[in-house]
């Protein structure tokens, strides 16, 4: 046999071995719409519905409005889902899935970051980036992100397990492969492992009871403060004092439980038939979704118009057999537990103390001492500071991280990213640069020849120390310099008030002998000296509202001076 | 599942201590989804109504198709039903009914297979197994079973055109040379009158035409009215596999009457074999699905109890069909010896029948008791079924006692009896 011929021998082998979804024998597997709409449809409203419960609760607790997070945590469980059920393909058993997930991981971090802000409308300020930049934990430590990133978390925890629940329960391609074939001709190596589809309906059964029992704690929890409302509808729902959003988490959960459920069951049913090589008809599978829709939706129905637990007599039967079997209970181990307090003081020899609880002394909280606040130094620091070092390094981290993960998973996904467009960007930035530096370049040239120009023509005897009159527009400059502003006109009003600043003199030097001059401003100059020697060298960045004290000081030490030169007038 | 039954406890315990009504309502619908299941389960069984169509009886070989017809009787659809239906592995020919189906209300749905006929036998089709359960798996699958039916595969049947047989009987319907068997029924022609023939076959209108006597020819013909005496006595049989042997016997049995019986003769049975449906207590190889014969003690305790009683000779294809269905069934067992049996077993019939005594050789023993037959009036004939190397002294034995002895080992020793009709002659 040539090479050729062994090639292609081995290519309809491995052809035959993949079977197409169309082909006959993969009759058994449940349909690729059940399989990748449905189910990741059911799952992700399964999850997203404990989840919402846990955040409606928390808007009771905290006040704040959670519920809007619901639609990410949805995002987030389909996004999951997607992700299993491709990362399960055949194709994909050579990627590393420890890294994907990570790198989905990280995809989902920043998202989360953009919705958070977004839907808090906490986007940071372009003043406060370099704080942000310089403290990068500040970014991720805040209250929604921490919480809905848990909820997150344990909400993409939950739905890849499941998805994989699913993938293990319908049958793969390699039982397809050996089950569809005669039994003469099947080989025993190539029987695939039994996998006990039973236990695995029975894990998630089990999965899907205790999230039940959790959502109805919530629930439960949830309706103790809430006031009885309005009573006079025939629909027994609406006589609930339950949230309504609860409400529809509750059915949403229970009703997408029960038809995953289902799902289940038709898959673990469909792999016994296939081993047991059980022929199926098509209608099967049809009227099996037709049938679960039908039973769960005419069940929901009837049972919104029965009477609910309290309305009727028996519920206030069994509601007081178990308040009885509560209270004896509470009184056997209450009588149990004095009991053992007596044995156990026999055994040490104290008497068991009257009081249980011990009495606690309250204890004053520890009054601020009052620390001296380090005056910045007036000479630019010397030392590199660390902290921005290792700031910059996280960033850098950071970034390149976020677009390895992010072009990784994108990457797979099969989204490519054009580079023409961007080498292209790049040439247009580098022309525009380039154009720039030019044209700076000949203006320079052009200030030089300017200045050269007028240093050669003859001053005028006025004009002389007058520096060239500049309008200044004061909203127009930031906070620290409307600072520097308001000192630096009051420095040059005492100038021509008669007390000019000696050169060698500092701010506070100066100021002592403003305070001389003007006795009655003395408390505005001070405060005017502090901000200027803050806004000159504090690190600390100044707000809008800073200004405004330190402006209305100005006003008043302006009009002092005035007032001083009109009375010596 | 138990864990079920404790969600709903639990959420029962939390709707009453933390008084939230709405709990009720998940109740509501998760006691409705169980007790659904619970309700219904029994119900789909109940309405399924199901029938089994096919011939129950089939000749060696023959295809036979089955056909399933299952109805939902019911109101409500069912969304699954497993239908697996037992067939003995002789009896197997293709695929095997396992399927799976949804049925709506009302409605009827037909399964079909095939069986082969490959031995003869009275072989138990199904029972039909009937699996169902509910969407959740809640509960636990509720299995139902239609009844088994029985099918009859009659022995391989070897087409014979001439036996040509002696028979002591006359005025048959088998032409024979023998012209003492002449049958004034039968005219052939017209000869001259001879010295001794009877004034009585004197044609009197050839006579007058001719101007000389003119005598009538007959054919001649006998009635062979037969009975196969078919010796399934396991002691009888001592060479090689007794099992094939007394099959082989009782298929050259089956070709024979058979054939009689397209000659419109009468044929009857007697064997001193085993029917296991005359046993009140009788089942089925579960691996085979032939019918079980009941057990040695049982049978060594009173034998005669499970032979069959004799069938007497008629003609007719109904009574062919008869003989056939006990030949189906008829098993080899240690009952009773040919030599003690035979005498006994033929006191019935009327004298000058033939009888086809099948038996495992021609020992002395059997020659005596064929001798004994011969001088009470029967025409015998041996056919011996085991191989004998010198069987040309039994056949001189059998001549000097006055019958006939074949020997019919394999299917090719048969052919003496497939020649065509004017060939035909006695070996």
């Amino acid at each position: 046999m040539s090479l050729k011929a062994a090639e292609k021998k081995q290519d309809d082998s491995s052809k035959e071995a993949f079977l197409s979804i169309d082909d006959p024998r993969l009759a058994f597997i449940t349909n690729k719409w059940s399989r990748t709409i449905v189910q990741p449809l059911l799952i992700s409203v399964l999850i997203t519905a404990l989840l919402s419960a846990v955040l409606v609760f928390a808007e009771l607790v905290t006040d704040m409005v959670w519920l809007p997070f619901s639609f990410f945590l949805f995002f987030v469980c389909l996004e999951g889902c997607y992700t299993t059920l491709w990362l399960q393909q055949p194709e994909r058993r050579l990627l590393n899935h420890t890294a994907y997930r990570a790198a989905e991981l990280l995809l989902l971090a920043l998202l989360l970051r953009t919705f958070a802000w977004t839907f808090t409308s906490s986007w940071p300020n372009l003043a406060d980036i370099p704080e942000l930049l310089r403290l990068p934990q500040t970014v991720f430590l805040d209250a929604p992100f921490i919480f809905i990133g848990i909820l997150t978390l344990i909400g993409w925890d939950r739905t890849t397990r499941l998805s994989e629940t699913f993938t293990k329960l319908s049958i793969d391609q390699a039982e397809v492969y050996y089950y569809s074939k005669p039994v003469s001709q099947r080989d025993s190596s190539d029987k695939p492992v039994r996998t006990n589809r039973g236990e695995i309906v029975f894990a998630f059964f089990r999965q899907w009871i205790s999230g039940a029992l959790i959502l109805a704690l919530l629930t439960s929890l949830s309706n103790f403060d809430v006031v009885e409302i309005y009573r006079g509808s025939s629909l027994a729902l609406a006589r609930l004092g339950l949230r309504p959003e609860l409400l529809l988490f509750l059915l949403l959960y229970f009703l997408a439980g029960f038809t995953l459920l289902s799902q289940a069951q038709l898959a673990a049913m469909n792999a016994r038939w296939l081993i047991n090589g059980v022929t199926r008809r098509g209608r099967v599978e049809r009227s099996w979704h037709r049938y679960t829709i039908w039973l769960l939706g005419g069940i929901a129905l009837l049972a919104a118009f029965l009477p609910l637990g309290s309305t009727f007599a028996i519920g206030n039967l069994l509601q007081t057999i178990f308040m009885v079997i509560s209270a004896v209970a509470s009184f056997i181990v209450s009588l149990f537990s004095t009991l053992l307090a007596i044995l156990l003081s026999l055994f040490t020899g104290n008497p068991a103390p009257e009081t249980a609880e011990p009495l606690i002394q309250p204890t004053l909280p520890p009054i601020p001492t009052p620390t001296a606040t380090p005056i910045p130094s007036a000479l630019p620091p010397q030392t590199v500071d660390t902290g921005l070092i290792v700031s910059s390094l996280f960033w850098a981290v950071a970034i390149v991280m976020s677009i390895t993960a992010v072009s990784f998973f994108l990457r797979e996904r099969g989204v490519k990213v054009n580079t023409a467009v961007f080498q292209r960007l790049w040439q247009m930035i580098r022309q525009w640069l380039q154009f720039t530096w030019r044209e700076a370049g000949h203006q320079m040239r052009d200030l030089q020849q300017a200045v050269r120009t007028r240093l050669q023509r003859e001053p005028k005897e006025n004009e002389e120390n007058k520096p060239p009159w500049r309008f200044i527009r004061l909203n127009a400059l930031s906070p620290r310099e409307q600072i520097r502003y308001f000192y630096l006109s009051t420095v040059k009003r005492a100038a021509d008030k008669g007390v000019p600043r000696q050169q060698a003199e500092t701010p506070l030097e100066f100021a002592r002998d403003l305070k001389e001059s003007w006795p009655d401003a003395e408390e505005d100059v001070d405060i005017l000296t502090d901000a200027f020697l803050e806004a000159r060298y504090g690190r600390s960045p100044i707000e809008k509202e800073d200004v405004n004290p330190v402006k209305k000081r100005w006003r008043q030490v302006k009009s002092s001076l005035r007032r001083r030169s009109e009375s010596s007038h | 599942m138990g864990n079920f039954s404790a969600l709903i406890l639990i959420l029962l315990l939390l709707a009453f201590y933390l008084r939230v009504d709405f709990i009720f309502y998940v109740i509501y619908v998760s006691v409705g989804i169980y007790a659904w299941g619970r309700w219904l389960l029994p119900r789909t069984i109940k309405n399924l109504h199901s029938k089994r169509h096919y011939d129950s009886h089939a000749f060696w070989g023959e295809l036979v198709p089955v056909t399933i017809q299952l109805t939902n009787k019911g109101r409500l659809p069912i969304p699954w039903i497993q239908v697996q239906e037992s067939v003995a592995i002789q009896l197997k020919t293709g695929e095997p009914l396992h399927q799976v189906v949804s049925l709506g209300r009302g409605e009827t749905t037909e399964f079909n297979y095939k069986i082969i006929a490959r031995r003869r036998g009275y072989y138990q089709l199904g029972p039909l197994r009937l699996t169902t359960g509910d969407l959740f798996g809640i509960h636990p699958e509720l299995v139902a079973f239609l009844p088994a039916d029985y099918l009859t595969i009659y022995p391989r049947l070897t087409p014979l055109t001439q036996l040509g047989l002696p028979s002591r009987l006359p005025f048959g319907t088998i032409a024979s040379h023998q012209r003492l068997f002449e049958d004034p029924a039968r005219p052939m022609g017209i000869r001259d009158f001879r010295s001794g023939d009877t004034i009585r076959q004197i044609n009197w209108k050839a006579s007058a035409h001719t101007r000389q006597l003119m005598v009538k020819t007959f054919q001649p013909a006998i009635s062979l009215e037969t009975a196969v005496l078919l010796n399934l006595h396991t002691g009888d049989y001592t060479f090689g596999n007794r099992k094939d042997l007394a099959e082989w016997a009782i298929e050259v049995a089956a070709s024979l009457a058979a054939h009689l019986v397209n000659q419109r003769q009468g044929v009857g049975l007697i064997t001193n074999g085993i029917d296991p449906l005359a046993s009140q207590q009788h089942g089925f190889d579960e691996a085979t699905g032939r019918l079980l014969r009941p057990s040695h003690e049982l049978i060594q305790a009173n034998p005669k109890a499970f032979i069959p009683a004799a069938i007497p000779p008629r003609n007719g294809r109904p009574h062919l069909i008869k003989i056939l269905e006990r030949l189906a069934r008829i098993e080899a067992e240690e009952t009773v010896s040919f030599a003690e049996w035979a005498s006994t077993a033929c006191l019935h019939l009327n004298w000058g029948v033939t009888i086809l005594a099948i038996t495992a050789n021609g020992s002395e023993s059997v020659c005596q008791s064929l001798h004994r037959l011969v001088r009470a009036g029967f025409n015998p004939i041996l056919i011996a079924i085991e191989p004998v190397y010198d069987f040309g002294l039994v056949r001189q034995r059998a001549r000097q006692l006055g019958f006939t002895a074949y020997n019919v080992h394999t299917p090719r020793d048969l052919d003496r009896w497939r020649r065509p009709y004017n060939v035909g002659a006695i070996p």
